[in-house]
């Protein structure tokens, strides 16, 4: 099968897999988290495999992984911080 | 009028960037206590006068009429900018004119606003404070909702400057940002209707992020390459003259 | 006439797109991250307030417009190989379905908006409903930009699918959609999904 055609694909499951996170109810705490990763890890596919970042010129590949890896790190810490224990340990 | 008195123009007038930045921060943000500007959505016209211009009378109106004049270097230097943005035959582009246009139009209203913001503070303890509270609230929305002839300038700015590979003055990015930071002003739209969140009057997007894009990523980068453009020019001009004599 | 570049296009392998283009979506980019940053910001102020607000949200619709967007990158991806072999009829093809998942994707925008503002819900109503009109309509402005140069290249991809000058355009327009894409990935769980079970 085509690459990309295989890139979608895994695509499509990943995105599968942050919706039966979330309505499945598992890991409440643990599924944003999950989630985001799984974000992550799809926005690196279509920087890598899409907008063939590998083959442009180094910087712009480090920077839009640095990008990639930013926003999802911001998410994580922001719910993290918003968590009732997490909360409650800072005050 | 010969070289030497134009170039010297050119750079007072180029000049005129930083010493608006420098003077709108000390008269509008510090004097002017703007830095959030008070809520004026959220606050009843007795707050407004007890929390904001009753309380710091003085320094709003000083700071606000030291605006008015300081707010109009804004022109000459957006109008300088667009003497840098020529056509290839050297006439000023349709690019070029919206840019002075829209360089124009943003000076008048960093001028006058401020004159109206001035009114207030001096007529805060002698006129009812609902009029107050009512003059406040239109000239911010007059001051945040034409946002469109800063656009218009930001965009046709970066538009040249994206569009014309040749030119040298604007590195690119420049450009990019000018565009991006003109398109970042369209949720001013929101700030009537909202009195919290980050597009309120004082919010987040609305006053921090919008006015710091514009003075970090617009105002001083374009600012900068406008000097090292006049002033290298002066350089040119200095080691041409022993040839030239 | 089979072109230089990518996987499939044999030969030298030049970058895709232009440095411009690059550079124009990292500034898009940094601004949606201070947009991002902004709204987790506010969020950590008004939790209970987000998580209720989020579960008026159905996330059948960004999951929709996730599978609509990862469809519609695969076809420009497509596209752009079968521009580096010349097939212009090809080309025309795959940026017809990836503009028709386009429209597919403003459709379902705009019957969410609609269901939004019949429930109530406006940009005015609290915090969150403004950050997450203002996200996806900004976000909506770039499917609509992205639409219109897809429709522009589609529109010449069988008189210029053989040339280097279109190609390059081609990949520039591939990129920005691209990037629309990823834009919805992080946009869809960030307001649809996360801290929503909370």
């Amino acid at each position: 099968m085509r690459r990309p055609a295989v890139v979608w694909g895994v695509l499509c499951a990943l995105t599968a897999a942050s919706v039966t996170l979330v309505e499945g109810g598992w890991f409440r705490s643990a599924a944003p988290v999950c989630i985001m990763l799984l974000a992550a890890a799809k926005s690196r596919l279509v920087i890598l495999e899409y907008m063939e970042a590998r083959r442009a010129a180094r910087h712009w590949r480090f920077l839009y992984e640095t990008w990639n890896f930013t926003v999802t790190a911001m998410v994580i810490i922001g719910y993290a911080m918003s968590v009732a224990p997490v909360q409650a340990w800072f005050r | 009028m010969d070289s030497e008195n134009r170039r010297l123009v050119r750079i007072a007038v180029a000049w005129c960037g930083p010493l608006f930045v420098i003077g709108f921060i000390i008269c509008w943000a510090v004097l002017g206590h703007n830095v959030p500007p008070p809520n004026m959505m959220g606050m009843t016209s007795a707050q407004l006068i007890s929390e904001y211009y009753g309380k710091y009378q003085s320094e709003i109106a000083t700071g606000m009429i030291g605006s008015a004049t300081i707010g109009m270097l804004y022109t000459p230097w957006s109008l300088l900018l667009a003497t840098m943005l020529r056509e290839e035959d050297g006439s000023l582009g349709v690019l070029s004119l919206i840019e002075a246009a829209g360089g124009i139009l943003t000076g008048w209203l960093l001028a006058f606003c401020p004159a109206i913001w001035a009114t207030c503070a001096l007529l805060a303890t002698s006129v009812s404070p609902d009029l107050i509270r009512a003059m406040h609230v239109m000239t911010w929305i007059i001051f945040d909702c034409t946002y469109m002839i800063t656009t218009i300038q930001l965009l046709a700015l970066g538009a040249y400057i994206v569009l014309n590979k040749r030119q040298a003055t604007f590195p690119a990015w420049t450009g990019w940002c000018a565009i991006a930071i003109g398109i970042t002003f369209v949720p001013l739209v929101i700030m009537p209707f909202v009195s919290e969140g980050p597009f309120a009057v004082n919010g987040t997007w609305n006053f921090f992020f919008i006015f710091s894009i514009w003075l970090f990523a617009f105002q001083i980068p374009i600012g900068y390459y406008m000097l090292k453009e006049v002033m290298g020019h002066e350089r040119v001009a200095r080691h041409a003259m022993p040839a030239a004599g | 006439m089979p072109m230089r570049g990518g996987r499939e296009g044999g030969g030298t392998a030049r970058p895709p797109g232009t440095d411009g283009i690059w550079t124009f979506v990292f500034i898009d980019m940094i601004i949606f991250l201070m947009i991002f940053f902004m709204f987790m910001s506010e969020r950590l102020g008004h939790v209970e307030l987000y998580t209720a607000s989020q579960r008026h949200l159905d996330w059948r619709f960004g999951l929709a417009n996730t599978l609509i967007l990862l469809t519609s990158s695969w076809m420009v991806v497509e596209a752009i190989q079968a521009a580096r072999r010349g097939d212009g009829a090809r080309v025309r093809t795959c940026l017809g379905w990836a503009w028709l998942l386009g429209l597919a994707f403003s459709i379902d925008k705009v019957v969410e908006y609609h269901s939004k503002f019949h429930s109530g819900i406006t940009p005015a109503t609290n915090s969150f409903f403004s950050f997450y009109f203002f996200i996806t309509l900004v976000h909506f402005m770039h499917v609509l930009a992205g639409m219109l140069f897809i429709g522009y290249c589609r529109g010449r991809a069988l008189e210029r699918a053989g040339r280097e000058d279109y190609l390059t355009g081609l990949e520039n327009v591939g990129l920005f959609w691209h990037f629309v894409d990823v834009l919805w990935v992080f946009i869809f769980p960030l307001l649809y999904l996360v801290g929503r079970r909370a």
